[in-house]
């Protein structure tokens, strides 16, 4: 965990639950739940972490489950026990085998929005 | 489809005519390159096809002509010495996963396009181009290759180009695949580099 506490990193803990906006510099990890829109340089949902609403980040890192939208410019990685359901944005996609998509999939040319 | 059957004959009599010829030339280049190189291995049929530019006519001609009969449903029921591991092919539907690669699949080549549809037990490779209905055990889209149309198979392995609806258990998306369309899917991996665009769905 100690390498979590960083200056413009967020941690939520497994059992814990969030609600709302959130707006973070560089990563958050999700071991917990999350429920809302979270824009991130980084975002990393553990085994354990549940995300619900829109993300938007350059990385993405899925282990646990993500519900609903996600934006990705720069690389998306769904690994073997994470779940994505809704629509996704990416640059760069690699899927482990066992992870799980579902829904609408489209690239994303390096977007102006967060070049910027 | 009545365009095969109506060539089909004189496809098969042709490669029959042709096919010691085509064996001998095979040989021959395998032998020259492992000789110069030892790059081609004889043992797998797969991988010789890629082979020079004349290894590849000598697999064209023969693999193009095994299309109209397992498009007219016919897979099995051939009457060609040459081919015969198609008749095992529809014998053996279960066990997936190795059996279409120890036999012999069926190729479309590069340089080669086929609209209609392609009906089998076994295995299909396209490096070429083919456009229509594809349900096989194992679909394989090389990069040269490129689909267009309606897919249901077991394992269907992308690293070329696939546009249109897809129904399998197993999909791999290698290198620079690039698919687009809708997708129904048991089990899926996507490589860097690959591109998905279209509607994803988990059975």
């Amino acid at each position: 965990m100690a390498d979590n506490v960083q200056k413009g990193c967020m941690f939520v803990g497994e059992g814990v639950t969030l609600k709302g906006s959130f707006s973070i510099p560089e990563s958050i990890t999700i071991a917990g739940t999350v429920e809302g829109d979270i824009t991130a340089k980084e975002v990393n949902i553990s085994t354990t972490g549940i995300v619900k609403g829109l993300v938007k980040a350059e990385v993405v890192d899925i282990f646990g489950e993500m519900h609903d939208s996600l934006i990705s410019n720069q690389a998306l990685f769904i690994r073997s026990t994470g779940l994505m359901i809704g629509s996704v944005k990416y640059q760069e996609i690699e899927i482990e085998k066992g992870g799980r998509i579902e829904g609408q999939i489209d690239k994303v040319n390096a977007s102006p929005e967060v070049a910027k | 489809m009545g365009f095969f059957s109506k060539k089909d004959k004189d496809l098969k009599s042709a490669t029959a005519d042709f096919a010691p010829q085509l064996e001998a030339i095979k040989r021959e280049i395998i032998k020259q390159e492992n000789g110069n190189q030892d790059k081609v291995d004889p043992v797998d049929p797969s991988t010789t096809i890629q082979g020079t530019s004349e290894t590849t006519m000598s697999s064209q001609s023969t693999n193009v002509s095994t299309l109209p009969r397992n498009g007219n449903g016919n897979a099995g029921n051939n009457g060609n010495g040459y081919n015969s591991g198609s008749g095992n092919m529809s014998g053996n539907g279960n066990g997936h996963q190795e059996i279409p690669s120890m036999l012999k699949a069926t190729v479309i080549s590069q340089g080669f396009s086929f609209k209609g549809e392609i009906v089998g037990e076994g295995a299909l490779n396209v490096d070429g181009v083919f456009s229509g209905r594809i349900q096989v055990e194992s679909l394989s889209i090389s990069s040269t290759g490129s689909v267009e149309g309606e897919i249901k198979a077991n394992s269907v392995k992308v690293t070329g180009q696939l546009f249109g609806i897809v129904d399998c258990v197993d999909l791999t998306l290698a290198d620079k695949a690039r698919v687009e369309g809708r997708v129904t899917y048991e089990s899926i991996q996507i490589q860097k580099g690959s591109m998905f665009r279209g509607e994803i769905i988990k059975k």
